[in-house]
């Protein structure tokens, strides 16, 4: 890589068909490819927890679309599930930081807004198997 | 009136052929019938031909032969920033990667064909879908269709690491027969002082558009860009017959992207329709409108000729392929005739026998070329 390429034909350099990086690498992208089909399910299955100071306000499945309201600390905040990801849509709060957050889906992120005492969580759906039966490998 | 005399051994006229089966390449490859749904997904086997580049002459060439080809392709099929963009990041991530894997891996006898045409078609791909969300669909469900993407790529760089091996077999004979190629070269168009501010101050405005995010000054600029695709092409009509003839699909696709997937408050009365995708729709819609104009626009301002100039720049000590790219341009469009016609002649026994069609495909296509080169002396300017 240091070396300036060579203008002339290389004519000389050999390459070959198959070569054991290119088995490895097939190998790598079935494996990837095949790893993607469970997290989409597990994505569909996810809840978004809502907590509201210490006690959970509500519940909703990343599955179904939908906008809610509910009060928080200081006044209402509107929440949004779309595409399997959640956000808050709007919030009375001056500095606004959960509205830029923007939508989570990932399990374990969240959304948190201190001036209302919210904090939106992404639980994977594992708990609840009524959603899917068992993913067949 | 000169006529100047190479070589197929001469390295300018090599790099004509390579690039001339390119662009027959990607033309054929128009007419196969996409997959719906990932219109985007298509085999590319005109990667094959960077493969033998990048074995052939180098990483830095390969880079200009890629600029050269979506140059000359460019005049094919009709050019636009939009086509432009996703042609530049699809084939410029692919030809940096696959040149990068054959530096590192390739040239040590670790990776071979199977593993470059893979990774070319995955990262051909992977650009072709960024550049598509970033100027159609900023919505993330557009990455769903990764695993059907990675199997496309393993199925399809396959493909093209066989057509590319047996290639690299017809250019390195047809590199060691030398036949006498007389060609007219070509002037480059120019880059004049004026052209390169137009094309500069259009460039910009296209970039500062696509990061506007308010209704009144995208209908604005849209509105701007109308008028000034009129006023250049000196028609009230022709601004409006290219978006609806060329890139009507366009629109349905951004459309269908953001209505069927946006977040926000539901319009009560549509079934599925929300505010912020009905928003969303009409501002992505002025955005691709306005590229278009300016498209127009651009092509009038001397494009072309600034491109050309800055790769000039860029390359100096690589004018034998700036030259091809010249020659190149100059005979596309009677080689694409002959290659069109000679793939309708041997469709039949493609069909019958695809194996065949892999192992001498590329020697047939190459033999054709160079044998177009050699019987047409004077060719006509495509201008």
């Amino acid at each position: 890589m240091t070396r300036r390429d060579n203008p002339t034909p290389q004519i000389g350099a050999a390459p070959r068909l198959f070569a054991p990086f290119d088995a490895i690498l097939i190998v790598f992208l079935t494996a990837a490819a095949a790893a993607f089909i469970p997290l989409m399910r597990d994505a569909g299955g996810a809840v978004a927890v809502v907590t509201v100071g210490n006690r959970e306000a509500a519940r909703y499945p990343l599955s179904a679309n939908g906008s809610y309201r509910l009060n928080g600390a200081i006044g209402p905040v509107v929440i949004t599930v779309q595409n399997g990801g959640v956000r808050v849509a709007s919030s009375g709060c001056s500095r606004q930081v959960c509205v830029r957050t923007g939508a989570v889906r990932l399990p374990l992120q969240q959304i948190v807004c201190v001036p209302n005492r919210l904090v939106v969580t992404v639980r994977p759906a594992a708990t609840d198997k009524g959603a899917y039966d068992a993913v067949a490998h | 009136m000169t006529q100047s005399r190479t070589e197929t051994g001469d390295r300018t006229a090599q790099k004509a052929a390579l690039l001339l089966l390119a662009v027959s390449l990607t033309a054929l490859e128009f007419f196969i019938p996409r997959i719906p749904f990932v219109p985007w997904l298509k085999p590319g086997i005109a990667n094959a031909v960077t493969m033998i580049w990048i074995v052939r002459y180098g990483m830095a060439d390969t880079l200009l032969y890629s600029l050269l080809r979506i140059w000359i392709t460019g005049f094919y099929f009709g050019f636009s920033l939009i086509t432009l963009s996703l042609a530049l990041s699809g084939a410029l991530l692919a030809t940096a990667g696959m040149a990068l894997t054959w530096q590192i891996l390739g040239k040590r006898r670790l990776a071979g064909f199977v593993g470059l045409g893979i990774i070319g078609a995955l990262l051909h791909n992977t650009g072709q879908l960024v550049a598509v969300f970033h100027l159609f669909a900023r919505n993330s469900a557009l990455f769903y269709q990764a695993p059907l993407m990675i199997a496309a790529a393993l199925v399809s760089g396959t493909l093209v690491a066989a057509v590319a091996w047996h290639g690299l077999r017809s250019f390195d004979r047809m590199t060691t027969q030398p036949v006498t190629v007389a060609y007219q070269p070509v002037a480059a168009p120019a880059a004049t002082a004026p052209a390169v501010a137009a094309s500069l101050a259009l460039l910009t405005a296209a970039v500062t558009v696509s990061m506007i995010d308010r209704a009144a000054m995208l209908a604005a600029s849209a509105l701007a860009a109308t008028a000034l695709a009129a006023f250049v092409s000196r028609s009230a009509l022709r601004p409006f017959i290219d978006p609806a003839r060329r890139f009507w699909l366009l629109f349905v696709f951004v459309a269908a992207i953001h209505l069927f997937l946006s977040y926000g408050t539901r319009i009560p009365q549509a079934p599925f329709l929300t505010f912020e995708g009905v928003r969303a729709t009409g501002m992505q819609w002025l955005r691709v409108w306005t590229w278009i104009q300016l498209s127009t626009v651009l092509v009038r301002a001397g494009f072309s000729g600034v491109f050309l100039a800055a790769l000039t720049r860029v390359f100096p000590s690589r004018l034998d392929t700036i030259r091809a790219g010249l020659l190149a341009l100059q005979q596309y469009p009677a080689v694409l005739d002959r290659t069109r016609a000679l793939a309708r002649r041997s469709l039949p026994r493609i069909l019958r026998r695809p194996g065949h069609a892999v192992r001498h495909g590329m020697t047939a296509l190459i033999n054709d070329i160079v044998s177009h080169i050699v019987d047409n002396p004077s060719p006509k300017d495509p201008a």
